[in-house]
């Protein structure tokens, strides 16, 4: 019953999406306003038929109906029931269908919210979003359903199909469930339960700018209302992949053992280029708002980030590529391929019309090299050439070696290792910069006695880290590049403070507290920076001054590293709920004779699966990690060797992560409006006070 | 409200900074210069990581491939496994995977059980060992073949087809006689 209704569902949500694109373009055209209402209400229906057909799915998974292949395949009687929960995202078919769901839920909401205050975009936005959702709709029903079932066939053969053949008949349900697969051990960890739903939220959160972008462009309204319509719904979309990147991260340091976070795998880089050009698209929307300007580029940079949404998307799930993190070969990748080629080459062909017809032009010239507007061009430039170095070492090289030459070149770690390090630190040097500098144009010399103060409070930070014995100059010179750009962000929220205290009489608490309720976007925007430069720092320690050491150790035996002794006690074994056997060695740190913690790595073996997960550890609350694998052991556990890393600065990576986020919320969240005393000064002396600029 | 006063005064400085025409050359100029350095960038990049992607049997065949970095793809023979846990260090053998099966399971299955496919042997230190390093997995390495024809191995990713992805009921059912 849960397969039908689940089948059934998907159909209607497909057959609901196409009707929506028809009615909506041909209501637009018409100017027939019912049918747009109607098209509008079938894309809100869409959200709720793939609610339920997930539903679905979700019951069958908690109810253990092994007979639906995609239960068979991602659980078994042992797994919990939180596992059961999450398997819903565990592999190919499943997460097809939650992706639908949360693309679903978005345009829903984007049709509901901006329904009356974009008239003339919304026929275009809901023909956009439903175009899209029913590809990815098709690709459920007919190349990847979750919803099918095992049967016996008359021949004796099993035979899978969401209704039962002729003559076939229902397996036996014990069998079923004595053969079902698991979900993949890998899987089983706090960052995948979160990671993929949140890296999904930021993928199909930009099919509301784009599709907003597309319908100035073909309903000719090319003002800024495509903008303002939807800052918030790219910063909700970036905020996610910015979570799912870093937890997606965190995973990988806690799971694949190897003692880093990121290792340029393909996938990886999948899912960085749409953020890469989603952060250059945030900043450049500003330029349009502000000065008029960049109209076509922005079109481009919304254009290019859902592009490599999809690609990535494509790389991840057709095989393309070889990766820890990729979905197995499947029938996909040529219609997603296809989908891919077809959007941008439409998207692309939009743009050339518009600017065809002159309808594209800005309305201001750039003036001055140090001007705002290109700084703001010059860091978008920085991020397009990472998003296309990326994008060349992991799949243009091999793609077009192969198609040109025969031969499949692929590009090592070593190339991005030696690439992109410059490009990031010129995106340090220009988050510090831009901000200071002018819309318009400014001197140099002006610009300069911005920088002074951050100036000088690096090269305080540089000299403090020489004395601390930061001796390699590639090293200083990338702490005092990173942290520049932080020391901007925090000097400028003093200098707002400061303003609103010597203006206001407020003390500083209530003078932070209102600038940030008053200015939410460029304070939350200095948060944000703030966060990177946290995330630069731990990024560059951990890379540069990571230790490491392997040991085999009998009892109470100790290793030495980096100023820590770790003292091996004793090994254990143990079964676990879901009848994992694991492993664990009991290890304690200190420092200097004193206790530091106590450390508790393992590897887990799964019942029937030659697999195992080596555990590590994170357990200082500073900045600093030791991070213990335990890679063998004798039965007696009188010998166990351990790999150790000492992993200087990595927590920043991760509480960089968190201030970004809470930076990107208060930016995303809505201005206080300013109070009628400050209006009436801005009308009556012509400026502004500081929350308002 | 500093803030914006000086913005203002900036704007008015604007004017007075704005030259269009011998801008133009400028931007221009300045662009060409950061689009010569990021090209150069990746350029450099290229020829420093650039890694051939190729089959046992090319490596083998092929002398001039001995010392260089080369990336390969073989199917990992499970009894050929040894792990050295105390010293961290792996030693397996690896056979060429066939071409013309376009499902990788079959061509896994194939090349690790055909005795003629190309063999070859693989070392690798300081790695633990992976969780998937077992009979049939596709191991993809990066490293050099040396003299002694063992392929030196700094990098190991594995895929492992046969447990999570292929694998259907089939079997188990029609053994209960369901």
């Amino acid at each position: 019953m849960l397969a039908e209704v689940g089948f059934v569902a998907v159909l209607l949500a497909f057959a609901a999406a196409l009707y929506a694109i028809v009615a909506s373009v041909l209501g637009a055209r018409r100017h027939h306003e019912a049918l747009v209402l109607s098209a509008r209400n079938a894309g809100i229906f869409v959200f709720v038929l793939v609610l339920v057909a997930s539903v679905a799915l979700l019951v069958a998974l908690m109810t253990e109906q092994y007979q639906i292949s995609y239960v068979w395949a991602v659980t078994d009687p042992a797994t919990p029931d939180f596992f059961r929960f999450t398997a819903l995202w565990g592999s190919q078919e499943g997460s097809l269908l939650f992706w639908n769901l949360i693309m679903s839920g978005f345009t829903a909401a984007a049709l509901v919210m901006n329904w009356r205050s974009q008239r003339r975009l919304m026929p275009y936005v809901i023909a956009y979003t439903m175009a899209t959702l029913a590809f990815f709709l098709g690709l459920v029903l007919f190349l990847e359903n979750p919803f099918t079932r095992y049967w016996i066939g008359p021949d004796n053969r099993v035979v899978e199909s969401v209704l039962m053949p002729a003559g076939a008949r229902a397996p036996q349900y014990a069998t079923l469930a004595q053969s079902a697969n698991g979900l993949n051990p890998l899987l089983r960890h706090f960052g995948m339960i979160i990671h993929p739903p949140m890296l999904y939220l930021g993928f199909t959160g930009f099919v509301i700018p784009f599709a907003f972008a597309m319908a100035a462009l073909a309903s000719g309204d090319l003002s800024t209302n495509w903008i303002k319509a939807t800052r918030r719904w790219s910063l909700i979309a970036w905020i996610f992949l910015s979570l799912g990147l870093i937890l997606g991260g965190r995973w990988a340091y806690d799971v694949l053992g190897w003692g880093g976070y990121w290792g340029w795998d393909p996938v990886e880089n999948a899912a960085l280029l749409p953020w890469l050009i989603g952060t250059a698209f945030l900043h450049s929307v500003m330029i349009q708002e502000k000065r008029g300007m960049l109209k076509v580029w922005n079109m481009l940079l919304v254009i290019l980030t859902f592009s490599a949404v999809i690609f990535g998307t494509f790389a991840t799930r057709s095989g393309l590529v070889e990766s820890v993190h990729s979905f197995a070969e499947s029938g996909i990748g040529f219609p997603m391929f296809a989908f891919w080629a077809l959007v941008t080459l439409i998207s692309v062909g939009l743009i050339l019309w518009r600017w065809n017809r002159g309808e594209l032009r800005d309305e201001h010239q750039f003036t001055s090299l140090l001007g705002r507007e290109s700084l703001f061009v010059l860091n978008n430039v920085i991020f397009v050439a990472l998003f296309f170095a990326i994008f060349w070492g992991s799949f243009g090289a091999p793609i077009i070696s192969e198609l040109f030459i025969g031969v499949n070149i692929t590009l090592g770690v070593e190339y991005f290792t030696q690439v992109t390090p410059p490009l990031f630190l010129a995106m340090y040097v220009l988050m510090g910069v831009a901000p200071l500098s002018a819309w318009g144009a400014t001197s140099l010399r002006r610009l300069g006695r911005s920088l002074a103060v951050p100036i000088a409070m690096t090269l305080i930070f540089a000299l403090a880290l020489l004395l601390l014995g930061v001796r390699s100059a590639g090293a200083l010179a990338g702490y005092a590049v990173v942290a520049f750009a932080g020391f901007v962000a925090l000097f400028e929220t003093y200098r707002g403070a400061k303003a609103r205290r010597n203006n206001l009489g407020e003390s500083w608490p209530a003078a932070a507290l209102a600038l940030f309720a008053r200015n939410r976007r460029r304070y939350g925007g200095y948060i944000v920076h703030l966060g990177i430069t946290v995330i630069g720092i731990g990024v560059i320690g951990s890379t540069l001054y990571q230790q490491e050491t392997q040991q085999t150790l009998a009892p109470g035996d100790t290793l030495q590293l980096a100023g820590y002794t770790m003292r091996y006690d004793d090994l254990v074994h143990a079964i676990a709920e879901d009848g994992r056997s694991m492993t664990i060695a009991n290890v304690t740190v200190s420092r200097d004779g004193n206790e530091v913690a106590r450390l508790r790595p393992r590897q887990d073996l799964y019942p029937d699966m030659p697999m195992t997960i080596a555990g590590a550890t994170s357990p200082f609350p500073g900045t600093d990690d030791f991070y213990v694998l335990l890679v063998g052991w004798n039965d007696s556990g009188s010998a166990v060797t351990f790999k150790v890393y000492y992993n200087p600065l990595i927590n920043l990576v991760w509480w960089g992560g968190l201030i970004l986020i809470i930076g990107t919320l208060v930016a995303a969240w809505k201005d206080e409006p300013a109070p009628v005393y400050a209006r009436q000064r801005v009308s009556s002396d012509g400026k502004a006070p500081v929350a308002a600029a | 409200m500093a803030q914006a006063t000086w913005e203002k005064g900036q704007n008015a400085e604007a004017l007075r900074l704005a030259k269009p025409a011998g801008g133009r050359r400028k931007f221009l100029f300045g662009g060409l210069l950061i689009l010569v350095a990021i090209i150069y960038l990746i350029a450099s990049g290229t020829m420093a990581g650039a890694q051939y992607f190729i089959t046992v049997d090319e490596v083998v065949n092929n002398p001039e491939y001995i010392g260089q970095t080369v990336r390969i793809s073989g199917v990992v023979l499970g009894d050929t496994i040894e792990y050295d846990s105390e010293n961290l260090l792996i030693d397996f053998t690896i056979a060429h995977i066939p071409s013309e099966f376009d499902d990788l399971a079959t061509a896994l299955y194939v090349a690790a059980n055909n005795p003629d496919a190309t063999r070859l042997a693989v070392h690798i230190e300081n790695q633990v060992k992976p969780d998937l390093l077992q009979h049939e997995a596709q191991a993809i390495l990066t490293g050099k073949l040396g003299e002694d024809g063992v392929f030196y191995a700094t990098e190991l990713l594995l895929k492992c087809p046969s447990r999570f992805i292929e694998s259907g009921p089939d079997g188990a059912m029609l053994e209960s006689g369901a």
